[in-house]
């Protein structure tokens, strides 16, 4: 099924070794970029560092900036050791890994860039004995992805000895029609199945663990329909603002930024059928036959199903916080929602009439990401109970921090009389697996390197997303919100509590 | 050994968590208490030698550092059984926690231990009383810190209630012996594994993933010679498990190796310094200095640093493979027909 572990291999011992990738040059467009100092590049270290790479691996990283093999080696140096979590940092193994580190000044849009890191590749290629083995990583602004992948196309490079391999971050266009394009443009390159989206939710070990717990278990399945289920809240809070990234942010918005992909997809994770196989390909059409079920709202429907919200400068404790609209960067008249909740309906037999919502926002209270399902109460309530008593069961899948689950039922108080309390049973990853988990990009870029394509986003599943928020966007778009309208520290605008509100339901406070 | 009662023992666990539970506060949304995670997915029986004297003390205190170790990351029930070699038969058992508080976290996780006090000559009474105290429904794991007792015909008894045996043949005496008793045992349907395998587990991998590469592997047929240079004036287990391991590996991708076992020199107990496959391409996989292993293969080389052996860390990956290992199982057969002298030279 992978291609990790090629079944020739007779010294493999897969109950005992750690996962091993083919040898390969990971080719970084954007390389002195945040994300590659911040996040790639440690996750490389890492890799190495627990033996998951091979030994002549290697990276070339490519920007503007003219810099030697050495300075780039350096300069990387310090972001690893700056930037590494939960880990230490070895001189050794660094030295090790750095001597597969290369680098190569150019510009994505000229041609010239391409004709030498093919001659680079060739010799990488020779010297590590990668086996022409090639994952390309556009960590560059979005406007250059296009040209990027008809870059490496022309100049021959996205076919090779080995296999060639296009990772794109997001954003997947702006909308269904410019992610269609961007898509089209890299299907002039490469296959679909030599395209992999990151999406670095779905890296996550509690996300995996949906999977696991799901699938893995028969106690669960179930009650996992409408008929036990009452309602499912999706909640990613962010209790920073927009931190340097103003410019950014108000051209995409929460909506666009963190439900159209992270979250849709954690809800297809949560609300897909069972696959077959756990080969990617039947996982990701589940996934996706799932996105294609969401109930694609009518512009009248927006109103009552979908809140956009900004926040305004207000006091956190003792600290002033600014307003999104007096943040560097951003417009004084920003339309920009800071923060998105949408009720989401899946037609199909299992979750007809199950309300799935979904909230995201910065500056909201406390930095949590969870998903909390919510049982129906019980058909009769014999114990007459009230208050604390009447709550119905609660499972909750916390993604971060204090990754694990809960569940959430009454218990009787120990003493006299029929008192009902609620208790937690959790499981927690942390002190369950005493092991360091693994970080979502060295998850992501093992399986890229790896053929594995489970975690990744398909085109099917962009569009798709894409088909689910976009009337939201349309109709705010051409809304005029009295912004902002919620202060930071909340948990939001008040419309949010009104759209749960009408169907009996109040948003969990985590 | 009736001087320890199951039933008392039991109670005992129980009031130490109600005791432990009401020393936790409550102050959760919801209630729940916040005090302390009780947390088992096995139970684990260690065999320890209670001897007199410093240097005993050191291993105990060594075993009980491991044991609190791996309780992190496999929480257990974990029964100790201190071993005195002679004394009272009259015995007894008492009750305690291991806990410790997650960085950053406001709950304190704790697992239970049962320390038992047994003379050696009353071993066989020993798992009758542990049969009783296992955590139901949970895999029951014993590691028999003293190799020498597993060669004792009372440590039979440990069999039908132990999903998996622990031993560490790398301090036995006779390695011929120990390796012809596992291999015994396996061939019989027990599950039991050596810590002295479990070291080689990242050496394995160095070899295994320089075969990754298909160029490489394509030429493992070509491989015409194995040297195992060792130093110590024995050759060690380990270099049998690792002789017999790369033997069938190799035979399997249809090579005939020559297998040499090569003295380094230097006294008493030796280990596995380095191993040499030639073929059309050489490869070599030099332990450097501490845990720093130098892959050459031809002209290329890599320099790995691998994890120390300590006890707990060997103990996490055998807790975390309850079930047969066929590698292991294929090689502990060969390794003691190595080691009894079939088939091998020794320079």
């Amino acid at each position: 099924m992978l291609e990790f572990m090629p079944s020739g291999n007779p010294f493999q011992d897969p109950l005992r070794f750690e996962r091993r990738v083919p040898e390969c040059t990971v080719v970084i467009f954007g390389a002195n970029g945040d994300l590659t100092k911040r996040k790639l590049l440690p996750a490389l270290y890492r890799l190495a560092y627990e033996q998951r790479l091979s030994p002549g691996f290697a990276v070339v990283g490519i920007s503007r900036t003219p810099m030697t093999d050495e300075r780039f080696r350096e300069n990387m140096r310090e972001s690893v050791a700056r930037f590494l979590e939960d880990a230490p940092f070895d001189e050794e193994v660094w030295t090790g890994f750095a001597t597969g580190l290369f680098y190569m000044a150019g510009d994505v849009n000229d041609p010239v860039c391409y004709q030498r890191l093919a001659t680079r590749l060739r010799a990488i290629e020779e010297t590590r004995r990668t086996g022409g083995n090639v994952l390309f990583y556009l960590s560059t602004q979005p406007s250059q992805y296009a040209a990027a992948a008809r870059g490496i196309g022309a100049a021959g490079i996205a076919s090779g000895n080995g296999w060639r391999r296009l990772v794109v971050e997001k954003p997947f266009g702006h909308d269904l029609k410019s992610a269609r394009v961007l898509s089209d443009a890299l299907h002039e390159v490469f296959d679909e199945r030599d395209v992999y989206r990151i999406d670095h939710y779905l890296g996550k070990e509690t996300v995996q663990n949906i999977l696991a717990f799901r699938f893995g278990n028969g106690i669960f399945e179930p009650l996992w329909n409408r008929r036990y289920i009452n309602h499912v809240q999706i909640t990613a809070a962010e209790s920073i603002g927009v931190e340097g990234r103003g410019s950014y942010y108000q051209e995409a918005g929460s909506l666009r930024d963190m439900i159209q992909n992270h979250l849709l997809q954690v809800m297809a994770t949560i609300a897909m059928e069972p696959s077959a196989t756990f080969d990617p390909g039947a996982v990701r059409d589940e996934r996706a036959k799932l996105l294609r079920s969401i109930h694609v709202m009518k512009p009248d429907e927006v109103a009552a199903n979908a809140v956009a919200g900004q926040y305004g400068a207000s006091r956190v404790g003792a600290a002033s916080v600014l307003g999104f609209r007096e943040e560097p960067g951003v417009d004084p008249q920003s339309r920009t929602d800071t923060y998105a909740a949408a009720t989401f309906f899946v037609e199909n037999w299992r979750w007809a009439g199950v309300p799935f919502y979904i909230r995201t926002g910065k500056r909201l209270p406390k930095r949590v990401s969870e998903i909390a399902i919510h049982f129906n109460a019980p058909p009769h309530d014999m114990f007459d109970a009230s208050g604390d008593g009447a709550r119905p069961n609660l499972l909750i899948v916390r993604i971060q921090p204090e990754e694990g689950i809960s569940l959430k039922f009454l218990s009787k108080q120990p003493g006299s009389g029929m008192k009902l309390r609620p208790v937690s049973m959790d499981f927690n990853y942390g002190s369950s697996f005493g092991g360091r988990s693994p970080s979502a990009y060295e998850t992501l870029l093992l399986d890229a390197i790896a053929g594995d394509a489970t975690l990744y986003t398909r085109q099917d599943m962009v569009e798709a997303s894409w088909a689910a928020v976009e009337p939201i966007a349309a109709v705010w778009s051409e809304q005029k919100f009295d912004f902002p309208n919620y202060p930071c520290g909340a948990w939001g605008p008040e419309a949010a509590d009104q759209m749960l509100a009408r169907r009996g339901h109040v948003w969990r406070k985590p | 050994m009736s001087a320890i009662l199951p039933q008392k023992v039991l109670h005992d666990l129980a009031g130490l968590w109600a005791t432990m539970g009401g020393h936790a506060d409550s102050g959760t949304e919801t209630g729940a208490s916040a005090g302390v995670l009780r947390a088992c997915t096995m139970t684990l029986v260690v065999l320890l030698d209670d001897l007199p004297g410093a240097e005993a003390a050191a291993v105990q205190q060594r075993a009980g550092e491991a044991i609190a170790m791996v309780m992190r990351e496999h929480p257990s029930r974990t029964i100790v059984i201190h071993l005195r070699p002679s004394g009272d038969a009259a015995l007894e058992a008492h009750v305690s926690a291991q806990c410790w508080m997650p960085f950053g976290k406001s709950q304190q996780i704790c697992c239970e231990q049962i320390d038992i006090t047994a003379t050696e000559a009353a071993l066989s009474d020993v798992p009758g009383v542990v049969l009783p105290l296992a955590a139901p429904d949970l895999p029951l794991v014993v590691w028999c810190r003293p190799a020498r007792l597993f060669r004792l015909p009372a440590f039979a008894g440990f069999f039908p209630l132990a999903g998996k045996v622990i031993l560490d043949s790398a301090g036995f005496p006779d390695t011929g012996a120990i390796l012809g008793d596992l291999a015994t045992a396996i061939a019989s349907g027990k599950r039991v594994c050596d810590l002295a395998w479990t070291r080689l587990t990242r050496r394995r991998e160095l070899i295994a993933q320089i075969f990754e590469n298909p160029v490489y592997l394509s030429q493992i047929a070509t491989v015409t010679d194995v040297r195992i240079r060792c130093t110590g004036s024995a050759i060690p287990v380990s270099a049998y498990y690792f002789a017999a391991w790369l033997k069938q590996c190799l035979e399997s991708g249809g090579a005939e190796p020559r297998l040499q076992f090569v003295s380094e020199g230097g006294e008493g107990r030796g280990e596995l310094a380095v191993v040499e496959i030639s073929g059309r391409n050489h490869v070599e996989v030099e332990l450097v200095e501490g845990a720093v292993f130098e892959a050459r293969v031809d002209t290329l080389a890599n320099r790995t640093a691998l994890p120390v052996f300590t006890d707990d860390a060997l103990l996490r990956e055998e807790l975390g493979l309850i079930g047969h290992d066929p590698v292991y199982e294929k090689t502990v057969g060969l390794a003691a027909k190595l080691a009894s002298g079939w088939e091998m030279e020794f320079h």
